[in-house]
């Protein structure tokens, strides 16, 4: 199975599958809650998925969870956005949603023809996906690769006069051997990066989300820039 | 028949009364003028009766006409609204049967709506309150019969957003009552056409008037001797020795004078100053005022010193405008007061008695302070002032204003920009920038739009509320005297971040206080003997003009000649004139030199405060673009200093000075500016302002740097960096310097490091990053290859070892001793054994022995990299390197090239 990123875009692609995660729909609203009026970044998000789409025709797109973000509720900028985006999607791809910890209500959101599978994980091929932020299914684990998102695995620089720069970034890696329920599972695990621009956490400053990153290899999971660049591993790259 | 004269009997008898009988000069000028109807603008120092020279004609035509409330409306800053002057201009228009009010933003409630009940004829207003009476459901009503609009301080409004905004708001009045007489007093100013027209809007007629300020002007500059108590006053009140002769020379001359207006170019130094008088002889008659002293301690001292109880006020800007402060007699200027036209105005504050001199001394510390001044002084007394520039179209402005307009009611767009263009800043605002910041707004929910119309949202108005006022909003922390429970003056945040804890010490108000406690936004603290930090406030010193800092230049280059020319005595030009022979070469109008020590480059440039600003950020970013590595940079009115986290060499300055193209410049300054740490603030400001974070946003949750990225291509980015360049930058000038340059007209050239270079050196540093920090990417990358492990395969006896390769040192073969080893994986090694490989691998093989045989480790690093195979590392590693940078980033653009084309993992 052909399984690869596809470079400079936060995005993997197989077959004719694109797979994007992290999208975070409506989190405009909790900034603006803390006094940010961000004008709304779905239209942008869009507008890079049609671009792939251009260059890669793909049929059908999977997204790795939390498409909308607003808990427990959901917010007026997702009733507005949300299944409107899906509506345009839809027109060229069809879709596969992993439920995320943010989507709570998704199913009243997104339209019939989007298809919605377990928080469990499903699996494509010789892939597993699942968000992250509840254990997968055993068998999505004994696939040749484990997908997930959840982290919005983010790399922080710093120089010698203080100055502060931070990129999205991939990370791959194994579990240790001590793998709990996953005895016969060794897949390559992949965090993607978050579709939206505005979820980042440094990965080489703060501690790892979800209950499978316990089970990580994390110093020696390997970091690469969007662009292909090669890092290093975490371990090595902690500030 | 004198101008008064001219005027309603009434006016005649009531100024009798106050024993004001003969006109002064700006009144015999304006008066008549002003009763013909006309729209004028008034330029005169201050404290020579303007105010009068336009209340008194337009009183008259009110005694004529009688019309309506609200008929006239005087229109000043806040911090101008002077006490007495107010009561004055209320009483005298109580014997006119004038009714005179009051309103700002302390006004109370019950008197706000008292004179929206029973509006005043006169209406006396700060720029910001007109933006709330134009919302007024009643006022606005009231508003229609305005007649006469007199607008004071308009100098320094016209330069400023508070300007622009206040230009769009008489406009707005203009739609609602007609056009109405228009009145503008303004401070001596360079370029006064443009300040008429800034008053009088596009299409209308404007006269200006001006009082001359050189008849009986003097001044002088001097750097005092040392005499022999200096050392004892050095010692008492902690400065050095220069400080000391300067602090008794003023002691000095406070005595000698009735009453000193002593001017200082920034709050801490009025601190600073204040405190080392009163360490040097406790009953020191010094007063001290600037503007983040509370308003108490403010009026005390100016009642002080008006009544004579204290001889001199240590003050900054905040006496320059109208306040009255009696007649000082004397002004002193601590130290180059940096434009022309700040001294004229300084000076111009003392003398006002009818035939008297206006006198003023600069007091000058080191020989570039001399220089300098004597520059400033010699220009005013020719009446060379500084141009003013007022900014088009200030995007921050219109946001504010669109909202204004939103506020009443639906609005039509065209109709909109025509009463827009109608002031003067706004007259050639495009349809397509309108309509951007009205889309901007629109995304943020704070107005609606369509193709035609727009209107307010519900988040309009509390947009609207935080930010009628442009004045940029600070956190700030008050200080309270916990003995007194009196509220002392303002620290602001920078400040208290970086110096306040709890036992901190600091001075205010000319005194040492240590913190007892700090809670919420109060800092409480109780006086101590010692002398304490001098506190900074943010954005404080006045740009040196560019003719200002060449005409220095010139004086370096040709000090024998010219002492004759400059208001300054022979021995303070003396010590100018040894200084400069000390040096060699001297950096002067025609010559710049570059010199550097370690990391840090100076280069001297007599160019002024902002073509150096300009010059730093080209070249900042020309170097960041070499190293990748950020430089930060540092300027001054003479000197530019670049450091940077990677070595940089002086050649390579002068190179980017010679080769630059000028047409390049405002290109490469755009993108320089997008990784700029101060852009921080101005960005900060400009969102604040569009209403993209509002006055409570939580900071904590979002990164600057993210916000920064998240702006990047919208109107704010834009307008960020356009403010800025319009206030630190000048790019016209850098383009013509730089062809000076570059036709040999100015002489570059490398030299030792000399004093005079590291004069400049201080802590402050401004970050400009590079666009992706690849230094640090680069320093990641090495340690990952040194990281990585080879095997090595001996060509001759076919020994090989797995070794990491910062372990490597010797590279032969440990067996055999043979040179040609080979960096392989585990894959080639088993086919090597197993003899499976194909002539062109096996060439390959050998090609990459030669090249572990010529480079070394070099040769490791690079065959470590991920899809970098022998040829690629071949021609990497042919290429000659100047730094181990440049060689890593030809590994790193390998390795990108490698995933762009391959899958990269």
């Amino acid at each position: 199975m052909n399984l690869y990123p596809i470079h400079t875009q936060p995005a993997l692609m197989f077959d004719k599958t694109l797979i994007i995660a992290d999208l975070h729909i409506g989190i405009e609203h909790v900034l603006r809650n803390a006094g940010f009026n961000i004008p709304s970044q779905s239209k942008k998000m869009m507008e890079k998925i049609i671009t792939l789409y251009k260059k890669h025709k793909m049929s059908r797109v999977v997204i790795v969870g939390d498409v909308k973000h607003n808990i427990p509720n959901i917010s007026y900028q997702e009733f507005d956005e949300i299944p409107g985006f899906f509506e345009e999607l839809l027109k060229f791809c069809s879709v596969d949603v992993v439920p995320g910890n943010h989507d709570g209500e998704i199913k009243k959101l997104l339209p019939k023809d989007v298809k919605i599978h377990s928080p469990k994980g499903f699996i494509l091929d010789d892939a597993g996906f699942f968000h992250g932020h509840t254990r997968p299914d055993e068998n999505v684990m004994k696939c040749r690769y484990a997908v997930m998102g959840h982290n919005h695995p983010v790399i922080v620089f710093k120089d010698r006069l203080g100055y502060r720069i931070s990129k999205p970034c991939w990370l791959r890696g194994k579990m240790l051997k001590n793998r709990d329920r996953y005895k016969n599972a060794n897949p390559e695990i992949i965090i993607m990066p978050s579709f939206n621009k505005l979820c980042g956490k440094p990965v080489n400053e703060k501690k790892f989300l979800g209950p499978i990153t316990k089970l990580l290899d994390i110093k020696n999971l390997s970091a690469y820039l969007l662009n292909g660049m090669f890092l290093g591993k975490i371990g090595d790259l902690k500030l | 028949m004198n101008a008064f004269g001219l005027l309603n009997e009434k006016i005649q008898k009531a100024l009798e009364e106050n024993l004001i009988i003969q006109p002064t000069e700006i009144q015999k000028l304006a008066i008549p003028k002003i009763m013909e109807g006309k729209n004028v603008l008034l330029i005169a120092p201050t404290g020579i009766g303007k105010t009068e020279a336009a209340l008194l004609p337009v009183f008259d035509w009110f005694l004529s006409k009688k019309n309506s409330p609200v008929s006239f409306l005087y229109i000043t800053p806040m911090r101008a609204l002077n006490r007495d002057m107010l009561k004055r201009t209320i009483d005298f228009g109580k014997k006119l049967g004038i009714n005179v009010m009051v309103r700002h933003g302390d006004t109370p409630m019950k008197e706000r709506v008292y004179q929206s009940k029973n509006p005043p004829d006169m209406l006396i207003t700060t720029p910001e309150t007109l933006q709330i009476l134009l919302l007024g459901k009643k006022l606005r009503q009231h508003l229609k019969n305005v007649r006469w609009v007199i607008v004071d301080e308009i100098h320094e409004l016209a330069v400023s957003e508070r300007g622009a905004q206040l230009s769009v708001a008489l406009e707005r009045l203009s739609e609602l009552a007609g056009d109405f007489q228009r009145i503008g007093l303004s401070a001596t100013i360079g370029s006064p056409d443009k300040v008429g027209k800034f008053l009088a809007g596009v299409e209308r007629d404007v006269e200006i008037l001006k009082v001359s300020t050189t008849k009986n002007v003097d001044i002088d500059v001097e750097s005092p001797a040392t005499k022999k108590i200096d050392k004892e006053i050095a010692d008492k009140s902690s400065s050095t020795l220069k400080t000391a002769s300067c602090i008794r020379r003023c002691g000095e001359l406070i005595e000698k004078h009735n009453s000193t207006l002593f001017f200082v170019n920034t709050r801490d130094t009025a601190e600073s100053l204040a405190a080392r008088f009163r360490l040097w002889d406790e009953k020191f008659p010094a007063g001290i005022h600037h503007g983040s002293l509370s308003k108490n301690v403010r009026i005390k001292m100016e009642d002080d010193f008006k009544n004579e109880k204290i001889k001199s006020l240590i003050c900054t800007s905040s006496l320059e405008l109208g306040i009255d402060v009696g007649s000082a007699d004397f002004t002193l200027q601590y130290n180059s007061p940096r434009q022309v036209t700040r001294l004229v105005q300084r000076v111009g504050r003392s003398g006002h008695k009818i035939g008297e001199t206006s006198k003023g001394k600069i007091i000058a510390s080191d020989p570039d302070d001399i220089a300098e001044s004597a520059v400033i002084a010699r220009k005013a007394l020719n009446n060379e002032f500084e141009e003013i520039k007022i900014r088009e179209s200030p995007l921050c402005v219109l946001a504010n204003q669109i909202v204004g307009f939103a506020m009443k009611e639906k609005c039509s767009i065209d109709d909109t920009i025509k009463t827009i263009k109608k002031a003067y800043p706004f007259r050639n605002l495009d349809k397509k920038i309108f309509i951007s910041v009205l889309n901007q707004l629109r995304e943020e929910g704070i107005i609606w739009s369509d193709n035609n119309f727009f209107g307010k949202r519900k988040n309009a108005i509390d947009y609207f509320y935080e930010n009628i006022s442009m004045i940029p909003d600070e956190k700030n922390y008050k200080v309270m005297d916990i003995s007194s429970r009196n509220f002392v003056g303002i620290l602001d945040e920078k400040f208290v971040a970086n110096y306040i804890n709890e036992d901190a010490t600091f001075i205010m108000k000319g005194v040492s206080w240590k913190v007892v406690e700090i809670k919420d936004n109060i800092i409480s603290a109780r006086q101590i003997p010692e002398i304490g930090t001098i506190p900074s406030w943010i954005g404080e010193e006045l740009p040196v003009p560019f003719e200002v800092a060449v005409e220095v230049g010139k004086l370096r280059r040709q000090f024998a000649k010219i002492e004759k020319d400059y208001p300054a005595s022979q021995e303070t030009m003396k010590i100018f004139s040894d200084y400069i022979k000390k040096q060699a070469p001297v950096p002067n109008d025609k010559l710049i030199t570059i010199e550097n020590c370690e990391n840090i480059i100076i280069i001297n440039a007599c160019f002024g405060s902002k073509v150096n600003e300009t010059i730093a950020n080209l070249l900042s970013s020309l170097l960041t673009a070499r190293t990748g590595a950020s430089v930060g940079i540092q300027t001054d009115p003479y000197r530019i200093i670049l450091e940077s986290s990677a070595h940089a060499k002086p050649e390579i300055v002068k190179k980017c000075l010679l080769e630059t193209k000028p047409e390049t410049v405002e290109e490469i300054l755009r993108i320089v500016l997008k990784n700029s740490s101060y852009l921080k603030y101005q960005m900060l400001y400009v969102a604040k302002k569009f209403g993209l974070i509002r006055k409570d946003a939580d900071y904590s949750i979002f990164g600057m740097h993210k916000l920064m990225e998240l702006l990047r291509d919208t109107i704010i980015y834009d307008e960020a960096i356009n403010r800025f360049m319009h206030e630190k930058m000048d790019v016209e000038k850098t383009k013509k310097n730089l062809e000076l340059i570059q036709n040999k007209k100015i002489d570059v050239q490398l030299t030792e490091i000399t004093p005079m270079g590291l004069a400049g050196i201080e802590k402050r540093k401004e970050l400009i990053g590079p666009e992706l920090a690849d230094r640090e990417i680069l320093l990641a990358l090495k340690k990952r290859l040194e990281n990585e492990y080879t095997i090595l395969l001996c060509l001759s006896c076919r020994h090989h070892r797995k070794t990491g390769i910062k372990n490597i040192e010797v590279f032969r073969c440990p067996i055999c001793n043979s040179v040609l080893v080979a960096s392989v994986n585990e894959k080639t090694v088993q086919n090597f054994e197993k003899k499976k490989l194909s002539e062109k691998e096996i060439k390959k093989i050998r090609k990459n022995a030669n090249l572990i045989l010529s480079h070394g480790k070099k040769a490791l690093l690079c065959l470590a990299g991920r899809g970098i195979g022998v040829d690629t590392a071949s021609r990497i590693l042919r290429k000659r390197h100047e730094t181990e940078e440049e060689f890593l980033r030809d590994i790193l653009s390998a390795e990108i090239n490698y995933a762009r084309t391959k899958r990269f993992w």
